[in-house]
C-alpha cells in the first residue's frame, strides 16, 4: 500500500521537491547578499550618522523577491489543500476506482491511513522547509522592519498548521462531495474563511491584550499632528484611541475627530473637543519645531493615547497557539474522513 | 464447506428508495451463479453488499462464512470486477499488475504475467489505449491473480462485442476450472449467462423473484397450453408464473415439483430465457409498473 501511494504521488512529490530546490538556491544567493548588505549598511549606520536612508534603502532591497515570498507563503498552504488534498479521495470516488482499490486485500482504514499519512506528511514537510528558508531569508529585514506581527502568517511555524488544515479540509471535501472540482472550490472557500475568522476574531484574543497610556505631543507644523507616542517595539497594536483630560475618546490612531484641529492665527490654537491655547502664536512656517509656549499649553490639555496591544514577547506563544489550533482542526477533519470512509460512503 | 453467499432478509435503502429488499439466499460453493435482472433491479447493490463496498440497511449477509470486507484476509478471499471495469487512467498495464501485487498478499505474479501474455496485452501500454474487451480482461486478471475463493463480476460483458464476450467467458471458465473458483456474475441478458451458469438468481424491482440451480429450475417449470379455463381450478401445487389467454386458449407457465396429470394440458419444456422473462413480467405486473391500459380488456 505504501509503495502504491508512493507511486501515485511520485510526480507531485518530484515537482514539489524541484520547486523547493530552486527556492533554496535563489534564497541562498540573495539571502547571503542581504545579510552582507545588512552588516555593511544598517548595522553600522549609527556610526555613519544617517540611519533612515540606510534602513529605507535596505528595506527596499530585492523587493520583488520579498513580495514573491510573502505571496507564496500565503497561498502555498491553500494550493496544497486544493491540489493535493481535494483530489486524494474525490478522484477515486469520481472515476469509480475506489471499487477497485477497496476490494483488494487492504482494509479501507489502512488504505486511507497510508494515503493521508504519505501525502499529508509531505505537505507538512514541504511547507515547513519553505517556511524555514523564508524565515531565515527575511531575518535581517524583519529585524529592521520592527513589525514581526505584520508578517506573522508568513513566517516560523504557523504555515505548517495552515498546510495541515488545508490538506485535511481538501481530503474531507473530496470525501463528502465525491467530485474533484467542487471539492477544490469548497476547499478554497473554506480555507480562506477559516483563516480570516482566526486572523480577525481569534488571534487578537489568544491572550488578553495589554494597555498603555502615552502622552500625546505636538510634533509638526504647519498642521497640528498629534504623535502616537512611543510604541512598544515590535508590538502588535490592536487599537490606538486618543482621549482628552476627561477620558472621553476624541480620536483614533493619532488623529483627532472633527477634521483639522488647527485653527492658527494670531489669536491662538483651538483643538476641537479638547480646549484652546489662546493668545499663543503658532511658530513661523518653515522654522520647524513648535514653540515651547504652545507645547506647554498642549501638554496641559492632557491629550493622551491609549494603546491596546500584544507585546513582541508574545510572538512565539501566539505562533504555538495558532499552530495548535490549526493542527487540532486538521486532526478533527482527518477523524471525520476516517469515519466517513469506513462507515458512511455509499 | 459453508455457503459462498448467504443472506437473510437483506435490505439496502438509499434515502427513501429501497434498492434491495427482503433478499434471502443461500448459494452453495463451487458454482457459477448468474444474477440476472433488468437495469436498476438492484444487482449492483447486492454485489456491492457482498464485497463490502456497501453496508446493509437491515438483514444479514455472510460471504464464505464471514462478514464482507471484515479484514484484509476476508478481502483477499473475494475477487471483484466492478461494473465498467474501473482502472487507473494514468497507469499502464504493468502498473496495474504492481498495484495488484502491492495490495494483495496472495498475489500470483506468474499467473498474472501468463494471463497478460495470453490476452496479448503490452505491459507498457496505458490503460487509456485499451479496448473495452482488453479492459475487462485486465480487470479479470487483477481479480483472478489475487487467488480468491470467490469471484464476483458486475456486468462484465455489457460493454463487450460478441467476440470479446465469448473470449472473456472462455477465459473466465478456464480460470474457474483451474482454480476451483466459485463465481457470481450479473447481467441483464440471460443469453450471456445461459452457457456458463449452474445457478440463477432473478432479481427484479429490488426483490429476488426466483433462485436455484438451473437444472432444477428448468425441470420444475413448464409451459401448459390448453382450452381456456379458470385459473382457480388448478391444483395447489402449481404456482402460476405467467398466464395469457385468448378466447379459446390458455397458456400458462407454472412451477411445480409434481407431475402434471391433467390430460387437457399440452406440457412443454421451457427455455431459460422464457423462464426469466416470465418472472420479470410477473414482477412488473405485481408492482403495477406495467402501463394500466394494457390491463383493460376490450
Amino acid at each position: 500500500m505504501i509503495r502504491l501511494t508512493a507511486r501515485e504521488f511520485r510526480t507531485q512529490a518530484i515537482v514539489a521537491l524541484g520547486a523547493l530546490v530552486i527556492a533554496a538556491i535563489v534564497l541562498a544567493i540573495t539571502g547571503a547578499r542581504l545579510t552582507h548588505l545588512y552588516n555593511t549598511t544598517v548595522a553600522n549606520c549609527k556610526m555613519n550618522g544617517d540611519c533612515s536612508t540606510a534602513t529605507s534603502l535596505f528595506l527596499s532591497t530585492d523587493s520583488g523577491v520579498q513580495g514573491t515570498l510573502d505571496f507564496l507563503m500565503i497561498v502555498i498552504p491553500g494550493l496544497i489543500g486544493i491540489f493535493w488534498g481535494a483530489p486524494l479521495l474525490a478522484r477515486e470516488l469520481e472515476t469509480g476506482t475506489y471499487r477497485l482499490a477497496w476490494t483488494q486485500s487492504v482494509t479501507r482504514a489502512r488504505w486511507l491511513a497510508v494515503k493521508i499519512g504519505i501525502v499529508g506528511v509531505s505537505s507538512l514537510l514541504a511547507t515547513g522547509l519553505l517556511s524555514l528558508m523564508v524565515t531565515w531569508w527575511f531575518g535581517p529585514l524583519d529585524r529592521v522592519n520592527m513589525s514581526i506581527f505584520g508578517s506573522f502568517d508568513q513566517r516560523s511555524i504557523v504555515p505548517i498548521g495552515y498546510a495541515a488544515f488545508a490538506f485535511a479540509l481538501g481530503v474531507t471535501c473530496g470525501a463528502l462531495l465525491r467530485r474533484t472540482l467542487p471539492a477544490m472550490a469548497t476547499t478554497l472557500v473554506g480555507f480562506v474563511a477559516v483563516r480570516l475568522v482566526i486572523f480577525a476574531a481569534v488571534r487578537p484574543n489568544l491572550m488578553a491584550p495589554l494597555h498603555r497610556t502615552v502622552i500625546n505631543t505636538v510634533i509638526a507644523h504647519p498642521t497640528f499632528t498629534p504623535d502616537q507616542g512611543t510604541l512598544p517595539a515590535n508590538a502588535w497594536v490592536l487599537s490606538d484611541q486618543t482621549i482628552n483630560a476627561a477620558g472621553n475618546v476624541i480620536g483614533q490612531n493619532g488623529s483627532i475627530n472633527g477634521g483639522t484641529i488647527l485653527s492658527p492665527g494670531a489669536t491662538g490654537l483651538t483643538i476641537q473637543g479638547v480646549g484652546t491655547c489662546p493668545g499663543i502664536a503658532p511658530p513661523t512656517p518653515g522654522t520647524g519645531g513648535v514653540g515651547p509656549a504652545l507645547q506647554t499649553c498642549v501638554d496641559n490639555l492632557h491629550i493622551r493615547d491609549v494603546l491596546t496591544y500584544q507585546p513582541s514577547g508574545r510572538y512565539w506563544p501566539f505562533q504555538v497557539y495558532e499552530l495548535a489550533i490549526f493542527l487540532t482542526l486538521a486532526l478533527i477533519l482527518v477523524g471525520l474522513c476516517f469515519w466517513w470512509v469506513r462507515r458512511r460512503i455509499i | 464447506m459453508s455457503a459462498v453467499l448467504e443472506t437473510s432478509a437483506l435490505a439496502k435503502r438509499y434515502g427513501r428508495r429501497w434498492a434491495l429488499s427482503d433478499c434471502t439466499l443461500k448459494i452453495p460453493p463451487g458454482l457459477v451463479v448468474g444474477l440476472v435482472g433488468p437495469n436498476g433491479a438492484g444487482k449492483t447493490t447486492l454485489l456491492h453488499l457482498a464485497v463490502g463496498l456497501l453496508a446493509p440497511t437491515s438483514g444479514a449477509i455472510t460471504v464464505l462464512g464471514d462478514r464482507p470486507a471484515k479484514g484484509a484476509t476476508q478481502l483477499g478471499r473475494v475477487g471483484f470486477v466492478a461494473q465498467d471495469t474501473p482502472l487507473y487512467a494514468g497507469l499502464s498495464v504493468a502498473d496495474h499488475l504492481h498495484f495488484g501485487a502491492w495490495l494483495n498478499l496472495g498475489w500470483d505474479e506468474r499467473l498474472a504475467q501468463r494471463r497478460i501474455e495470453q490476452i496479448g496485452l503490452d505491459p507498457r501500454q496505458g490503460v487509456r489505449e485499451l479496448s473495452g474487451g482488453q479492459r475487462a480482461q485486465l480487470a479479470l486478471t487483477l481479480a483472478v491473480a489475487k487467488r480468491p475463493e470467490l469471484l464476483i463480476l458486475d456486468e462484465p460483458l455489457s460493454s463487450l462485442d460478441p467476440l470479446a464476450r465469448r473470449e472473456f467467458l472462455q477465459n473466465l471458465m478456464e480460470s474457474v476450472a483451474e482454480h476451483q473458483l466459485s463465481v457470481v456474475l450479473s447481467s441483464h441478458l440471460v443469453s450471456d449467462l445461459e452457457r456458463v451458469c449452474d445457478y440463477l438468481i432473478v432479481l427484479v424491482s429490488s426483490h429476488v423473484q426466483v433462485a436455484g440451480e438451473i437444472e432444477g429450475l428448468l425441470a420444475s417449470h413448464h409451459r401448459l397450453t390448453g382450452p381456456r379455463r379458470d385459473l382457480g381450478t388448478l391444483p395447489g401445487s402449481q404456482e402460476i408464473i405467467e398466464a395469457t389467454h385468448t378466447d379459446r386458449q390458455s397458456t400458462l407457465i407454472v412451477r411445480t415439483d409434481q407431475p402434471i396429470l391433467d390430460p387437457s394440458w399440452t406440457v412443454e419444456q421451457i427455455g431459460l430465457e422464457d423462464l426469466v422473462l416470465a418472472y420479470m413480467g410477473r414482477a412488473a405486473s405485481i408492482r403495477g409498473s406495467r402501463p394500466a391500459f394494457l390491463r383493460v380488456q376490450p
